[in-house]
């Protein structure tokens, strides 16, 4: 949760913005990393030191208006570190969250629904997470969670298939082999793919792995299509093609599935408490979209600055093809608080589907899901 | 030649024609990268200078180090306790073996949720996984004295504490290190699973990131270093079980 | 005054099944000051049972113990003991092993340091200080467990069968060195063992005891010259002795 406006304040001030960038992803790593790496003090240096950090913690702490005092909130997004996400990091290290007076913890994930849980429990104050997910999360009797703006204003999900099996139309995936993973939402979801293009899943063989790996037995062959994102295909192209494999993909939006994607997520709590915060949060990461969005190679080297482990072609083509089918506007859009704007129609058709992917009896508000408040119209 | 040299030939000469053959096998049955990468590409991920390795393999080795010394304490601890007393064993066991077959893969995101997102539910399964074979061992030690030792002991009004101080404790000595090497081990799985559960940095957090983003080389170089990391340890206690227990030499196996 | 005396000892213990064992009855018994006892028997005779009992490590069902004419209620500090496994700490120097009662007794270490560097010539161990046990052969091993059973000095020198686990040869030259040592520190000696042979040549006078129950079924005092040597067992005396002793425990063909 947010420490409170204002009089809480933490040690950061608007002059250490970069140091607070690299602090955030550098300090918070190790909760018992005290001193840098190879420094050894002698135990009286030490206590003085301590003594002097003290004096200047509370020198800092009297002297620092309450004005330039920055809101610490925690985000977690859907995945490990990937391109796609790399508005998010660039608006961290470009200080953008900062100049909004927000400290942002950004916090990597596993899958949309422990992001959409972790909103719900408050222990994460927002999450970049998957609206169906969402929809599923509301249907089973979650409320407390809701869209404060919209990111992916369309699914960027994706049947990846392979060519060469004799693949060219959604109806020949009948009787073929899929990939998949136990719990994927995407892969739920492919049953309404199914049945709004036509053909039955009943004959469709499955190989399960563990999610971080589950599209490898795509890219080799063992299977002929995986339910996946865009961005997955321009990963996975030219591996396949190494292993005799033509990668190709039916797109959501392309075969009659226009719904929402991913969006960032609050407690309703947090919204009726912190409502400030939530409204420069979402303003801060909706200008961090934009910018990304019209320079996505910088975005990329931004985000390669907290995670140098990603190589720099693939994140930026994950990018750009997220940026391409799922934020068509990100670049183009007078003011970016209009790419957060829900549309109660699409809302209510991504409930639906929702609800005959999974075969559930329930229903929910479409309008319980979301609010527009922090965005503005298009 | 010196026999270090001598020693340590045969194993290095095996793992340098296990190294060419898989080369050689990758290269020859274009074995798709994703699947198995070629010696070679590993390499180059481990001296990757855009990958911060003292970095990652500082964060995991915090990890493993604190939450193993914490189930050294804690697992001698106890052990003393269910040693000494009959009933507490019986009340503590259950508690001890769940902690040991709880799935740890479910129950982190638990603790996760409970403790938040650092590095503290981390060390808190590390621990977990640690922990039971230093109990096990160290009770199992501490019980291993020949009876007849405790009626010497008790010939000349030994105490219950003399007992467990002068016999108990060092009968155990080589038991506990056995529990020492396996639970090091474990530690740096347990850490490296916690760490694919939810991680910011670490070794494991490399594996799974490099995995999502179909990197086998730098999956694998994660792995290589994580599996250093756990020789090291072990190359530590067993250098420490030297020092500390000079009379057990005829009689060490590893 | 007897150091030991024993009267009406008898035990019993249950077994797991609730069968009551009789392991001794009513046994009488009187070591006197300087004496060298030996306690022969089957195996299974309840002589190591007796010799607990006079430790204080086992307590007797029926009868008393007194020890210097007190009544042994627990282990007393003012008897030694042998067993058959020289039980020494594996992680023990042999001087520290020699000292281990001392600490336990909580008398000062640095008072017998010295004593117990004695006491391993003694046992002709001299330069063996520092050895573990895994160094030294079995023999070696019981020499060192009867070093330490001397260090505190005490009265009365209790052992079970501790040279069963030597060979023939060690074993005897053991038992010469045990009658050396008696002979210069004048101990008082109950030795168990199930060796006729060893029992007639290393002691003053020989218990019988039978199996099952436990009785004391004779008691023969060695008529052999003193200090014995090897030539003693070309005695006759020694072998009427031992004569003796086989028609007590019915082994007579």
């Amino acid at each position: 949760m947010p420490q409170g406006e204002g009089n809480n304040a933490s040690v950061h001030d608007a002059d250490a913005d970069a140091a607070v960038a690299t602090a955030v992803h550098g300090a918070p790593d190790s909760l018992f990393e005290v001193q840098p790496q190879g420094a050894r003090m002698k135990s009286i240096t030490r206590v003085l030191t301590s003594v002097l950090f003290v004096a200047a913690f509370a020198a800092l702490q009297a002297a620092a208006p309450a004005a330039l005092a920055a809101d610490k909130v925690t985000f977690k997004l859907d995945f490990s570190p990937v391109g796609y996400q790399a508005p998010f990091y660039a608006g961290v290290s470009r200080g953008v969250y900062a100049k909004h007076g927000l400290d942002v913890d950004i916090i990597p994930g596993n899958g949309s629904y422990p992001a959409v849980l972790d909103v719900a429990s408050g222990r994460i104050d927002f999450a970049f997470a998957d609206t169906s997910v969402l929809a599923l999360a509301a249907l089973k009797g979650l409320r407390d969670v809701k869209v404060v703006a919209m990111v992916f204003e369309a699914t960027p999900y994706s049947v990846l298939y392979l060519k060469n099996k004799g693949i060219s139309k959604p109806a020949d995936l009948a009787g073929k082999t899929e990939a998949n993973f136990t719990g994927s939402g995407v892969g739920q979801l492919f049953q309404a793919f199914a049945r709004i293009n036509g053909f039955s899943t009943s004959g469709i063989k499955e190989i399960l792995s563990a999610p971080p790996t589950y599209l490898n037995p795509l890219v080799v062959g063992q299977a002929d299509f995986a339910p996946s994102t865009v961005n997955q295909t321009v990963n996975l192209r030219g591996l396949a093609k190494q292993a005799g494999n033509d990668l190709q993909e039916f797109r959501f939006i392309d075969y009659g599935i226009n719904i929402y994607g991913a969006a960032i997520l609050a407690n309703t709590k947090t919204i009726a408490e912190h409502s400030d915060v939530v409204k420069r949060f979402v303003r801060a990461s909706l200008e961090s979209v934009q910018w990304a969005a019209r320079h996505p190679e910088a975005a990329v080297a931004e985000l390669r600055k907290t995670n140098p482990q990603l190589k720099k072609d693939r994140a930026l083509a994950e990018l750009r093809s997220i940026l391409q089918v799922s934020i068509p506007r990100g670049a183009s859009a007078p003011d970016p608080l209009q790419l957060g704007w829900v549309d109660k129609a699409k809302m209510t058709r991504t409930v639906d589907l929702v609800r005959e992917s999974y075969g559930l009896k329930q229903t929910v508000d479409p309008r319980a899901l979301y609010t527009n408040a922090y965005v503005a119209k298009p | 030649m010196p026999r270090v040299v001598v020693h340590y030939a045969p194993a290095t000469i095996l793992a340098v024609v296990v190294l060419v053959a898989w080369q050689a096998l990758v290269r020859l049955f274009h074995v798709p990268e994703i699947i198995l990468p070629a010696p070679s590409q590993i390499a180059a991920a481990l001296v990757d200078p855009s990958v911060d390795w003292p970095h990652h393999i500082w964060v995991t080795g915090v990890e493993v180090v604190i939450g193993f010394a914490v189930a050294v304490v804690l697992g001698i601890a106890l052990a003393l306790v269910i040693v000494m007393s009959a009933f507490l064993a019986r009340v503590l066991l259950p508690w001890i073996l769940l902690a040991q077959i709880a799935p740890k893969i479910a129950f982190a995101p638990i603790l996760f949720l409970a403790f938040g997102y650092n590095q503290l539910p981390t060390i808190l399964i590390t621990f977990l996984v640690a922990f039971f074979p230093m109990v096990v061992n160290t009770a199992t030690g501490l019980s291993s004295l020949d009876p007849r030792m405790k009626d010497l002991l008790r010939s000349y009004q030994a105490s219950r504490w003399d007992v467990l101080r002068k016999a108990q404790f060092p009968a155990a000595l080589p038991y506990v290190f056995t529990g020492l090497k396996v639970s090091s081990t474990l530690a740096v799985i347990g850490a490296n699973v916690a760490e694919f559960v939810s991680a910011r940095a670490g070794l494991g957090f490399l594996i799974i990131n490099a995995q999502v983003t179909f990197n086998a080389p730098l999956a694998f170089a994660a792995a290589g270093y994580l599996i250093l990391l756990g020789v090291l340890f072990y190359a530590l206690v067993a250098i420490l079980e030297r020092v500390t227990m000079p009379w057990a030499v005829p009689h060490r196996a590893a | 005054m007897a150091v030991v005396c024993l009267s009406n000892v008898g035990k019993q213990y249950q077994t797991a099944d609730g069968v009551t064992i009789e392991a001794l009855r009513d046994i009488h018994l009187a070591v006197e000051h300087g004496e060298f006892t030996a306690v022969v028997g089957p195996s299974g005779c309840g002589k190591s049972t007796l010799l607990r009992i006079i430790a204080g490590l086992d307590r007797a069902s029926a009868g008393s113990v007194e020890i210097d004419g007190a009544l042994v209620a627990g282990p007393v500090a003012s008897a030694g003991v042998m067993f058959q496994d020289p039980l020494l700490m594996a992680w023990r120097t042999a001087l520290n092993n020699v000292l281990l009662p001392i600490e336990v007794l909580r008398r000062k270490r640095a008072a017998y340091r010295e004593r117990a560097r004695e006491l391993l010539a003694l046992v002709g161990l001299q330069g063996f200080e520092q050895r573990y046990p895994h160094e030294l052969s079995g023999g070696m091993q019981q020499r060192v467990a009867l070093a330490r059973a001397l260090i505190h000095d005490p009265e009365l020198l209790l052992m079970d069968e501790p040279f069963a686990a030597l060979d023939e040869i060690t074993r005897e030259q053991m038992g010469l060195e045990l009658l050396r040592i008696w002979n210069e520190t004048g101990k008082t000696v109950l030795f168990v063992t199930h060796s006729i042979s060893e029992a007639v040549f290393l002691a003053d006078r020989v218990l019988v005891l039978s199996a099952r129950p436990g009785l004391l079924r004779a008691e023969i005092r060695v008529e052999l010259p003193r200090p014995r040597s090897a030539k003693v067992r070309g005695l006759q005396r020694y072998t009427d002795h031992c004569q003796q002793i086989r028609e007590q425990l019915g082994l007579v063909g």
